[in-house]
């Protein structure tokens, strides 16, 4: 199991796009996914569920990877946060 | 008549502003059109229904991603950049596994009805997004308003259409898509409605269909019933009921001076286009939806140049629609109204791009683009649609009127098996005393690269090709145009897909075998002249396109036009492209000659908008 801390960096937060960017990208993997934000966690293959993470510039949000191919997940995912979902910072 | 006061008498005329979502006039008498009110059961289901209850939901979430896949094929690139990304998370929310689950739970231990389901399930998730202080993430609760009456709408029984008159306009609350296309089948002139705004889903496919839209009228529109006399003035964006005739006769006289529908239909109705040097050009159009067949008329002078048999059947969500002989009499249809040129029906390519509609079960790229789609999927289970869909297309096609387009192509044995299946169903019909024409001549599209790459192989076993380059663009450049940053680069004006595609004109010229150009590219008034220097000669557009595309092609020196196109060829990239593009047009193509009436700027969309 992998457990990294990341910070949502572009302007507009973790919004729908971004969102549904996170779960498509989460769902190539076989992994188990998930993302929690003070105690509230949600799976990271249901768009729905991150979105309601509502999670805003600069919110930090444990994420959370199971399973054979954990380490090619977790990269994948934290670089698109690194990246800030190709939007402005 | 003297001017009258807005308290009196319901007689006077009435004027209701609100957006106009797709422009146009219409006069005619109102149809009051209101789908069946929205399942409010919060009743418990009993025990024995539960199972049914979950399936109307199954059925509903599919209804829905058919309806999104419509309204995404409808939609003009012109909506911006995001559109595709918008409309993936609106895919990705409809499937959204968790959400369904707790759905389905609900309906299952607590037996509410799939309407309540699905309303205390969402309510909830809204509420974490209302919370936020954020204005911007708090827009994600309107998605999921949006996902709520998508799925209410779905799962909504449908109305039983009744009659509407053509020259009615059709008055509602709402409408949707479906709603749209259903009623748009029974040609009213234009709609009305309630509520919605300017980009709302109907606004899209009114576009698309050339149906003048009123929307966000508001309670006002109540006032108005069936039969009433109104005027719907999608371009200003009102609505006028009981009209005076004096206002009438206002908008007869702007409606001869507006660029009308039938103005553009003269247009299509002459030659094929031929270029400043009488180079002849065939413009044929690209057909998605029944509705559609109405923009052709009189008959287009190239014919229909691709149906997408998996839209035009399953536009409406109606799993009978594949039934044989709703499509024998389906194609029948497109025949006629395609005219002496005759029509190129492409066989089912399902499990698609997202320019079909989906298999639910293909969730990720890989599996959808890479996956068992188009004719791979048609011959790992020819009994399911192959075979049924060619002895359709046999027995519509009486007077040689129809070919085969296969979409999907990779090798040449595919193609081998297809004609084998073709012969067998032909001979059988035979048999059985089935009239039918035989001769139904069948064509590649272009979209893997390998089939490009092979063209020379393929002469020997198709009629023609298509290049469809939105997919060809999607493998050569290894770029799927929905995936967020790099979704930009899918550009087919790219130097390696222009070369493939000369790859293929040049066999094609020395087979002898015709290659059309049926992609989104074929409209772009700064493909047209590149890919006419190309050589290619057939153009299959959209009835929207057309126009443009005929004036642009009336103004090109076929001769310069090779010179642009070897010039191209050098080019490193996509950008670099249409920047030569651009200044050729500019340099070659007079405004004053190019600019009709009523057209879109032929100068086209800058590199930067796309």
């Amino acid at each position: 199991m992998i457990e990294r801390e990341v910070t949502i960096r572009n302007r507009a937060g973790l919004h729908t796009r971004p969102a549904s960017m996170l779960v498509k990208t989460a769902s190539r993997f076989e992994s188990a996914v998930y993302l929690c934000r003070d105690n509230y966690e949600i799976n990271g293959k249901s768009v729905i569920g991150v979105m309601t993470l509502a999670a805003e510039q600069g919110a930090v949000l444990t994420l959370v990877v199971e399973g054979e191919d954990e380490t090619e997940a977790a990269d994948a995912i934290e670089a698109l946060f690194e990246d800030g979902f190709g939007e402005e910072l | 008549m003297e001017e009258s006061p807005p308290e009196s008498t319901s007689h006077d005329e009435l004027v209701i502003s609100g957006t106009g979502a797709a422009p146009g006039i219409a006069m005619g008498t109102a149809y009051r059109y209101d789908a069946s009110a929205p399942d409010r059961r919060r009743a418990p289901i009993s025990p024995d229904e539960v199972d049914a209850e979950v399936d109307r939901l199954a059925n509903a979430v599919q209804r829905a991603e058919q309806e999104l896949e419509t309204v995404r094929t409808l939609a003009p690139d012109a909506l911006g950049a995001d559109t595709d990304a918008i409309f993936e998370a609106q895919a990705l929310m409809l499937r959204d596994e968790e959400v369904l689950r707790a759905i389905r739970q609900r309906i299952r231990a607590r037996k509410e009805p799939a309407a309540a389901a699905v309303r205390t399930v969402l309510a909830a998730h809204r509420e974490r997004l209302d919370d936020s202080d954020d204005a911007h993430l708090r827009t994600g609760a309107d998605d999921l308003v949006e996902l709520e009456r998508r799925l209410l709408r779905a799962l909504r029984r449908r109305a039983a259409a009744a009659h509407i008159d053509t020259q009615s306009v059709v008055v509602a609350q709402e409408l949707t898509p479906t709603d749209l296309l259903r009623v748009r089948r029974q040609g009213p002139l234009g709609a009305v409605t309630a509520r919605g705004g300017p980009t709302s889903h109907a606004a899209i496919v009114a576009k698309a269909l050339g149906l003048p839209l009123l929307v966000g009228a508001g309670e006002t529109l109540e006032a108005v019933s069936s039969g009433d006399r109104v005027v719907v003035d999608g371009t200003e964006g009102r609505l006028i009921a009981h009209p005076h005739p004096a206002t009438v006769e206002d908008y007869r006289q702007r409606e001869t001076e507006a660029p009308s529908p039938t103005e553009r239909e003269e247009e299509r109705a002459g030659r094929p286009p031929r270029t400043t040097d009488g180079h002849a050009v065939t413009l044929r159009v690209n057909v998605g939806l029944e509705a559609e067949l109405d923009l052709l008329r009189p008959d287009p002078p190239g014919g229909i140049g691709l149906l997408r048999t998996e839209l035009f059947l399953l536009a409406d969500g109606d799993p009978h629609a594949v039934d044989e002989e709703r499509q024998v009499e389906a194609y029948r249809e497109v025949a006629e109204a395609a005219g002496e040129e005759g029509a190129t029906i492409r066989l089912l390519d399902l499990g698609g791009d997202g320019r079909g509609p989906r298999h639910a079960a293909a969730e990720h790229e890989g599996s959808r683009s890479l996956g068992e789609r188009g004719l791979r999927r048609l011959l790992n289970r020819p009994d399911e649609h192959l075979r049924p869909q060619l002895r359709a297309l046999l027995r519509a096609n009486r007077q040689g009127e129809l070919r085969v387009l296969l979409p999907m192509v990779t090798d040449v044995t595919e193609v081998r098996r297809v004609r084998r299946i073709l012969d067998e169903e032909s001979a059988r019909l035979a048999e059985n005393g089935v009239p039918h024409d035989p001769t139904l001549p069948l064509g590649a599209m272009v979209e893997v690269p390998a089939m490009a790459l092979q063209a020379p192989a393929f002469t020997e076993f198709v009629d023609f090709f298509s290049v469809g380059t939105n997919d060809l663009t999607q493998y050569v450049l290894a770029v799927d145009r929905a995936a967020g940053p790099v979704g930009a680069r899918h550009d087919a004006l790219h130097p390696a897909v222009l070369g493939l595609i000369l790859r293929v004109v040049e066999t094609g010229r020395m087979s002898g075998c015709p290659v059309e150009v049926c992609g989104e590219i074929a409209g772009d008034v700064q493909a047209v002249p590149v890919l006419l220097g190309l050589g290619v000669d057939t153009l299959s557009v959209s009835p929207q396109s057309l126009p443009t595309v005929r004036r642009v092609v009336r103004a090109i020196e076929y001769d310069a036009a090779k010179g642009l196109a070897r010039d191209v060829l050098q080019e490193d990239d996509a950008p670099a492209v249409r920047r030569r593009a651009r200044t050729w047009i500019d340099t070659h193509l007079p405004p004053a000659e190019t600019a009709g009436s009523g057209g879109a700027d032929v100068r086209g969309p800058d590199a930067s908008d796309r």
